[in-house]
């Protein structure tokens, strides 16, 4: 296969004695020759065998050596194969400009001198050797892709594709224009490895991991692209989740049931129960609970890999969370006589995270070193700034690992060996868990060890204070998200109270607002276009990415929003945040139409992170309420007010505010009515509520269930007022003015 | 600690009768009278016989479901100050907002620490 097949040369004279010594004069460059007495020979010849080179008479009697090479050069097969022309005529200039002009063409005049023309032959057949061999490897790679089980694909650099396999037709049975549709704008992607979903004719819908890397083309740049159609891996990987995490739940039911039934025992509910009983009780007990942390830890990774964790991320303090978690492994300290100490510098930032989940990592990781530092030994746990990231480290003077070890510690299942310190022992799956959900929140955990120098487990999150952190982190996610179809939908921010704010702060609320639509979607998104409308405080951001990206995007701005608050050192109360999605599909010129439909959404939206806290004043008598507003506004809460009794209800159902300071006599419903109509609608049953009242209420009159409603005279006494509201919104003053 | 404590009534519903046995066990004696059912109708039945001061609310319930119990018995002005405790071996934290959105009291996760769920039932009956 690696050699082209034998040259042949062929040699055209209508005089057989001249073709009998040309065939002697290059016999020793040992290539087979055929020889032939006319053109029309020639090309019969040329039409059922493969020849190298030609070396044709001029003269000949039927067609002309001339003539016979336009033939042959008309013909698709023989368009390249040289032709060298033998002529008696030196000066047949005009013979010679014809040969010519066919192309891949020399010549040579009678008499022939043998070693000239073995010379001449020998370096046409040199070169034919080279580009038949390439012809052949070019040959043996399509074969070799065709047969490929991936779908290939090779698209030049006008977006053209130059060449596709029979894998990448079946996989998409789609034609070219569609099949140009579904890749474009990934495969610009280079180098890169993504997944899409792909919709073939057969309307299945197959998942594809896409591979392009840069390559050249004959001779120019083009886009190598395969295709592994991954579909039946996918759905298996979904199976095995969903079967582990239907059986963990189905396992949990009975370990309960054995579990509560040992701990009965032990507790001695039935009876005294000896030491020895106890003891061996204690065995049951124990692996009762370390099944249910095996199934707990199980169900976590198998939630982790299906991608279905929600995090709930605030603003944490990484001291505060380091503090408690320290708390609660004094006890284990003490016992095993290790000291545990947990240092976190001053200039530490708030992690952006889901503080339970963080805790999680930090419980495993401190219980890991617990596992494997003997008594006596030393436990640290820190927390630094580096390199824009929030450092955390914990680490132990325990027996330490090995560099094979250090690697394999964050595969699961990969429990070490824990028996020597009497740890308890572990699911395999701690650390595993902490890596993943570290990474989630866009960090990374390692292990640095040495044999017998202890261990340093480490992990960092991304500073979301500081812009590059947060850049890094959103181009990291945003790399990551899936693309979708093209399809625009739209999304909304309102402020509250904006006209208050243009009120208060004039030009520098308009600035505010604008640099706020700027910082908000700069590099969220590409294909994110916003608009300020300034006059209501919304912004209005179109976007044609794909729908269930949008909770990506909103979750963005989200952060964007905090940390924008944040540097600017704002109070929350100033600027809550309203947002809403509209999941429309629509085209960029629709857009104003939905704007109408978003103003509605957005005012019905639920209140997001961080908004100021709300009170609700119901009061008939105006000066009241606006004695109440002065006091609320200077303690930095938010007040809705309500004139009646109707007012009263709809604002409390439309706003649900954090509090209601509610007068009993009122126009219209009275203030006994409202909360019973409060009461009924789950929305606002919960809300807290003071009664202020010039009358005389005593709780006799109010029925049992509002017996808890705190109840205040008028002239109100403000001390007293706002120790029940900072009671009732769990707040305390201190806390009101920074956020 | 329970002797001169007048016996709070608890519902237990579980459709489980080994759930039923031993919590039935354990909180009687630690004081307390336990009524019980085995699915969300009579359960929902019961609550308005017996009054109970507390509920103790498994989640998986054949006719009518955990949730459902809940969200009935939380919009009947009759039954809406008893405290519910989920006790459940669904553990995701959608389940847990669902049921506090539907007014739970309380979420405790099987396998369940005795001592937190005593605590926590007193908490809610004091």
């Amino acid at each position: 296969m690696n050699k082209p097949k034998p040259m042949q040369i062929l040699l055209v004279d209508h005089d057989p004695s001249n073709l009998l010594s040309l065939e002697a004069m290059l016999e020793d460059l040992d290539h087979p020759m055929v020889r032939v007495n006319s053109g029309e020979e020639a090309l019969r010849i040329l039409q059922e065998q493969d020849i190298a080179l030609i070396l044709m008479d001029v003269h000949m009697s039927g067609i002309d050596g001339i003539e016979t090479a336009q033939l042959i050069r008309s013909r698709e097969a023989t368009l390249h194969t040289p032709i060298i022309f033998i002529t008696g005529e030196s000066g047949s200039e005009e013979i010679i400009r014809r040969a010519y002009a066919l192309g891949g063409v020399d010549y040579l005049i009678k008499p022939l001198v043998p070693e000239i023309l073995r010379d001449k032959v020998h370096t046409f057949m040199a070169k034919q050797y080279v580009a038949l061999s390439l012809i052949q490897s070019e040959r043996s790679l399509l074969r070799i892709l065709e047969q490929h089980t991936d779908g290939v694909l090779i698209v030049n650099d006008q977006d053209t594709i130059v060449y596709f396999n029979d894998q990448a037709g079946s996989l998409l049975k789609q034609s070219e224009d569609q099949l140009k549709k579904a890749l474009f704008g990934r495969a610009h992607q280079r180098d890169t490895i993504c997944e899409l979903e792909l919709v073939n004719a057969s309307e299945e819908l197959k998942i594809v991991e896409m591979r392009s890397m840069e390559i050249e083309w004959k001779g120019d740049p083009a886009l190598l692209i395969t295709l592994r159609d991954i579909t039946q891996e996918k759905k298996i990987n979904s199976m095995k989740t969903e079967f582990v995490s239907v059986a963990s739940h189905e396992l949990r039911t009975p370990l309960s049931n054995i579990t509560e039934a040992v701990s009965q025992v032990i507790d001695g509910l039935y009876g005294e129960v000896s030491q020895e009983q106890q003891a061996i009780l204690g065995i049951a007990h124990r692996n009762c609970k370390r099944l249910g942390r095996l199934i707990r830890d199980l169900l976590d990774i198998s939630r982790i890999e299906s991608g279905k964790v929600v995090f709930n991320r605030i603003f944490v303090d990484v001291g505060t969370l380091f503090l408690k978690v320290c708390d609660s492994f004094k006890e284990t300290a003490s016992e095993r006589k290790i000291e545990l100490i947990h240092e976190v510098g001053g200039d530490v930032p708030l992690a952006f995270a889901d503080a339970d989940r963080l805790e999680q990592v930090l419980v495993n990781l401190i219980g890991n070193a617990f596992k494997f530092t003997p008594s006596g030994g030393r436990i640290a746990v820190k927390a630094g700034i580096e390199g824009g990231c929030i450092r955390c480290v914990v680490s132990d003077t325990g027996i330490g690992m090995s560099p094979e070890q250090t690697e394999k510690i964050f595969e699961k299942f990969e429990s070490g060996n824990s028996a020597a310190h009497g740890g308890d022992s572990g699911t395999g799956l701690g650390l595993a868990i902490a890596q993943q959900l570290v990474r989630l929140h866009g960090g990374d955990l390692w292990a640095e060890s040495e044999l017998g120098q202890g261990s340093q487990l480490i992990f960092r999150l991304p500073d979301y204070q500081s812009e590059v952190g947060l850049l890094e982190c959103l181009a990291e996610r945003i790399a990551k998200a899936d693309a979708g179809h093209t399809r625009t939908s739209l999304m909304g921010i309102s402020l509250n109270e904006w006209p208050e704010l243009q009120a208060r702060y004039g030009a520098a609320a308009s600035l505010f607002f604008r640099k706020l639509g700027e910082v908000l979607t700069e590099g969220i998104h590409a294909e994110v276009n916003v608009w300020c409308l300034e006059d209501s405080g919304e912004l209005v951001i179109v976007s044609d990415a794909c729908v269930n990206r949008f909770p990506l995007i909103q979750q963005e701005i989200l952060y964007r929003y905090e940390k924008y608050r944040f540097l600017m050192n704002q109070k929350p109360m100033e600027f809550g945040l309203r947002l809403a999605t509209v999941c429309h599909p629509c085209d960029a010129a629709g857009a104003p139409q939905l704007r109408g439909l978003l103003r509605e959404r957005v005012s019905n939206a639920i209140l997001l992170v961080n908004t100021p806290k709300t009170v609700l004043i119901v009061d008939d008598e105006k000066h009241i309420v606006q004695l109440f507003e002065r006091y609320f506004q200077h303690k930095s809460i938010r007040v809705i007010k309500a004139y009646n009794g109707e007012q009263a209800l709809e604002l409390a159902a439309r706003d649900m505010p954090d509090l209601i300071l509610l007068d009993m006599v009122l126009p219209g419903i009275s203030g006994y009515e409202v909360i019973e109509c409060l009461k009924e609608k789950i929305g606002t049953s919960h809300i807290p509520k003071i009664i202020v009242t010039g009358t005389d209420v005593t709780r006799m009159k109010i029925d049992e269930g509002q017996i808890s409603i705190p109840v205040l005279r008028k002239p109100i006494e403000m001390d007293t007022l706002f120790a029940q509201v900072y009671k009732l919104l769990d707040m305390e003053e201190i806390e009101v003015s920074s956020p | 600690m329970s002797a001169e404590k007048q016996a709070v009534r608890i519902l237990v519903v579980d459709d489980d009768s080994d759930v039923r046995l031993l919590l039935g066990g354990r909180l009687r004696r630690n004081g307390y009278e336990v009524v019980a059912a085995e699915d969300g109708e009579s359960a929902v039945q019961i609550v308005r016989q017996e009054n109970p001061a507390l509920i103790l609310l498994d989640l998986g319930l054949p006719k009518m479901d955990g949730f459902d119990v809940c969200r009935m018995l939380k919009a009947d002005p009759a039954t809406r100050r008893i405290p519910i405790i989920v006790l459940s071996a669904k553990s995701q934290q959608t389940d847990r907002d669902r049921a506090s959105a539907l007014g739970a009291d309380g979420y405790m996760a099987k396998p369940f620490d005795p001592g937190v769920l005593l605590e926590e039932i007193r908490n809610l009956t004091e």
